[in-house]
């Protein structure tokens, strides 16, 4: 009997440690579902570097070493590649020959500073930091931060947000909303159907367009600057600090001019529909014109 | 034994793969008979095509207006240096998109891709006028119009379909507002500002073109 208690208790000890060692070993189900990854080589410093990363969400940032370096966590049964030399790489994940739609995965990517990189998603959302290049996706958002030598960043469907210094940018998307800030002094921005707004950016030339989305622009304009808005049918809003130095051109075809900025009234156009206001605020240092055809245009003063 | 993929059939029905990527795939055909008897249906099909007169009746009914644009904006008859051969078709792609022959394209993107009935698809004479400055530097011929057509479609058809349902509503957008442009500058035709919009308008639809093409 006792003999038997004894083989019982190992045998219940056993088990216990079994349990315990297959608990310990195998991960939680959504680790089983990736697979982690650290990937490194060497990359001239100025070394293109393409990118094509369907789901999930990649980060990109620029680091002042002569090497890329990417980790993450790709999702199972996802084919990640790093290929390419010293002087030029891709990187990504596979995309399903049949169509059928990749499993999001998780990305860092470092790159050398001057690398001019080229970046495209599908649904993935893209965050950079630092980094120059072309960036596009086809539904995600793309959010892009820091310094660049140039930018250029489009979406068929996603959010765009630049908080970026640059001397040049070039943002489009479709149905999505674009906002800008920092100091783009170059700037190209259009939307089709989704909001344009522009807070307290550093723009020195400005070129703004839409076609029924509603553009708000909030901020200084610099001497010499250059802005031109132009939308179809959706508003355009500038609100100007009151030390605003500007001479501003206002058009639409049969929208509505609302100048509450200075006292001066719109002149209609023909057969009383739309309007033209021509102003001159400060001692006039920019140049603003603004285009509309049905699309309101409001002229006002940014509250202290 | 694995099978050729459909781009390397069509690649060697076609005739635009490479000599020496066309050698060995053509050593496979020989000891494959069911990919052989593809690429020779394909082939068969190919010639078919290539058989058929020009479209010409099909394309001036679905674009009445637009053919008689083009045919209007030209000016110079294609050199035998502007005839290129199909291979390298993708790169002279991009290559369109850039340039001023995708402004042309876009204004028949427009029309086509939203099926617009042939009936409201007739210029004004002023709307005509007005698309002038959109087309002059877009000398080209329907060939490369309808060739550019059927790549944007493809591409299209490729899309996800919440996004190409994105894309057909920000093509339809754009379409309305150069349709009411091109109706304001019927009426009141030496009104530039209305011209600037017509010509943001355009570079907006050639801009949606090239991200939808990037898109595929």
């Amino acid at each position: 009997m006792r003999r038997n208690r004894i083989a019982a208790r190992r045998l219940a000890a056993c088990l216990t440690v079994a349990a315990a060692t297959v608990l310990w070993v195998a991960p939680p189900a959504c680790a089983q579902a990736r697979t982690p990854l650290l990937r490194a080589r060497h990359l001239a410093g100025d070394a293109p570097v393409k990118v094509f990363f369907p789901s999930g969400a990649i980060t990109i940032q620029a680091w002042d070493r002569d090497s890329i370096d990417v980790r993450g966590t790709i999702a199972r049964g996802e084919r990640f590649y790093l290929a390419g030399g010293d002087h030029g790489v891709k990187v990504g994940v596979m995309d399903h020959v049949d169509g059928t739609p990749v499993r999001p995965s998780t990305i860092v990517v470092r790159v050398p500073r001057r690398s001019e990189v080229s970046v495209k998603t599908v649904a993935a959302s893209i965050d950079a930091r630092d980094a120059s290049g072309w960036f596009y996706s086809v539904s995600g958002p793309i959010r892009l931060t820091g310094a660049a030598s140039s930018l250029e960043v489009e979406s068929m469907a996603g959010d765009v947000s630049l908080d970026v210094a640059a001397p040049w940018v070039r943002a489009r998307t479709g149905g999505g909303r674009l906002a800008i800030a920092g100091a783009p002094q170059d700037l190209d921005a259009a939307t089709v159907r989704g909001a344009l707004d522009v807070d307290h950016a550093a723009v020195v030339h400005g070129r703004f367009a839409s076609v029924e989305g509603d553009i708000r622009f909030a901020g200084a304009l610099p001497g010499g600057g250059l802005f031109e808005f132009s939308n179809h049918a959706g508003r355009v809003a500038l609100v100007l600090p009151n030390t605003a130095s500007a001479l501003v051109d206002l058009s639409t075809i049969t929208g509505v001019i609302d100048n509450a900025f200075t006292q001066i009234r719109p002149v209609a156009g023909q057969g009383g529909r739309g309007g033209t206001l021509h102003v001159q605020l400060g001692p006039g240092a920019a140049r603003v014109t603004v285009r509309t055809f049905k699309g309101t245009i409001t002229l006002a003063k940014e509250s202290p | 034994m694995s099978h050729l993929t459909e781009a390397e059939r069509q690649g060697l029905a076609e005739g635009s793969i490479t000599a020496d990527r066309g050698a060995a795939l053509a050593a496979h055909l020989s000891g494959c008979a069911e990919c052989a008897a593809d690429v020779e249906q394909l082939r068969s099909i190919v010639q078919r095509v290539h058989d058929l007169p020009a479209p010409v009746g099909a394309l001036d009914g679905l674009w009445p207006d637009i053919g008689t644009r083009i045919e209007g904006a030209k000016v110079r008859a294609l050199s035998a240096h502007d005839v290129r051969p199909v291979a390298g078709r993708r790169l002279r792609h991009v290559a369109w998109l850039g340039g001023a022959v995708a402004a042309a394209a876009c204004i028949a993107a427009g029309v086509y891709l939203r099926g617009r009935p042939a009936a409201d698809a007739g210029p004004a004479p002023n709307g005509a006028a007005a698309l002038q400055p959109a087309v002059d530097s877009s000398r080209t011929s329907q060939a490369d119009i309808q060739r550019l057509l059927d790549e944007i479609q493809m591409e299209k058809a490729m899309l996800p379909p919440a996004t190409a349902a994105v894309a057909d509503s920000d093509l339809r957008a754009i379409d309305a507002a150069i349709a009411e442009l091109r109706e304001a500058l019927a009426r009141d035709p030496n009104n530039p500002a209305i011209r600037q919009l017509l010509a943001e308008s355009y570079r907006q639809q050639q801009d949606l073109l090239t991200r939808l093409h990037n898109a595929s």
